[in-house]
């Protein structure tokens, strides 16, 4: 017998079978069980992920700006720039007085008085951070 | 039900607010061809049905980036077909065969299979079949039940028409020996 004749006598049909109804659920078993492995996506409008960007990005340089700021704020005196002076002198100046001299910084309240090696001193450091020297000695004449 | 295009099946996966809808289609669409496929190489329904869920759940994971440089079945072919074997192997691996004989559970099963319906003539053809080596048993079954062509079968199972010939013929004489040892 050739093997066209064997298979000719063979049955093409499938002897398999299926627990019954098995296809008329099998989509939504698979799709449930894809579901269940899926996790929730959030779908942003284009704007506002730009703009959730832009947040972010103003955050990070405001944190990082805030944080240097802290370093150079202490002490007081170090700050070189006219921003930190003029904090300095009208918002604390018992404290640029006490960092210039290495004093501890008196309580709020206390009165300071200062030599004149002292206010030398305070001046020639003024000099060299380039604080306006005149506006200083005004404030400390009036004490 | 009328069959949906690939391209009217992509187009509507592709669409965020049709993704799910899209692919359920793609699943109501080949949930029986791929589960026949299956079930055909690793024998057992329950198996089939493990595999089968588990070639959907990578085909949507993969879905995106199908680049459609085959038709979407040979695609979804191509991933049963992986799955199928990889199963197979990884049941022998875990011993649940004999090494003498890799595939005796396989034809222990078919003897007490449920979901087998097959005359005593279709006992030993299917017997034979499970007697074949993996690719040759894939090829014989694509080539003589489901009548697959040559082409296409060669985009699925990434093997020259030459080689998927020469595996059928090779199937078939072997299938041959097997029968008339048995008087079929």
């Amino acid at each position: 017998m050739t093997n066209e004749e064997l298979f000719d006598t063979l049955p093409k049909d499938n002897p398999f079978t299926t627990p019954e109804g098995y296809f008329d659920n099998l989509t939504d078993r698979v799709m449930s069980r894809i579901g269940k492995e899926e996790k929730p996506v959030v779908h942003m409008n284009r704007y506002f992920r730009y703009i959730a960007a832009a947040s972010c990005i103003i955050f990070v340089v405001s944190a990082g700006i805030w944080f240097t700021n802290q370093r150079e704020n202490t002490p007081v005196i170090s700050a070189s720039d006219e921003n930190a002076a003029c904090w300095a002198y009208n918002l604390d100046k018992t404290a640029l007085m006490a960092a210039v001299l290495e004093m501890e910084i008196p309580e709020t309240g206390m009165e300071i008085s200062y030599t004149d090696e002292q206010k030398r001193e305070i001046i020639s450091f003024l000099e060299k951070q380039d604080i306006p020297i005149e506006s200083i000695m005004h404030n400390m004449n009036e004490e | 039900m009328s069959e949906h295009s690939d391209e009217h099946l992509l187009e509507m996966f592709r669409d965020e607010n049709r993704k799910y809808k899209g692919f359920s289609a793609i699943v109501e669409q080949y949930k029986v061809r791929l589960y026949w496929h299956i079930r055909k190489i690793v024998v057992v329904h329950e198996d089939a049905d493990d595999v089968l869920q588990n070639t959907f759940e990578k085909a949507w994971k993969g879905l995106s980036g199908f680049r459609q440089e085959s038709a979407l079945s040979t695609w979804l072919y191509r991933i049963a077909t992986n799955e199928a074997v990889s199963f197979l192997n990884q049941k022998r691996q875990k011993g649940f065969a004999h090494l003498d004989n890799p595939d005796s559970v396989l034809l222990a099963t078919l003897q007490d299979d449920a979901y087998f319906s097959g005359d005593q003539i279709q006992l030993q053809l299917q017997k034979a079949i499970l007697n074949l080596p993996d690719k040759q048993r894939i090829v014989f079954n694509m080539k003589y039940f489901d009548e697959m062509k040559y082409e296409e079968m060669s985009a699925i199972l990434n093997t020259s028409v030459g080689a998927l010939k020469a595996s059928y013929h090779h199937a078939v004489s072997r299938i041959k020996i097997y029968l008339e040892s048995v008087s079929i």
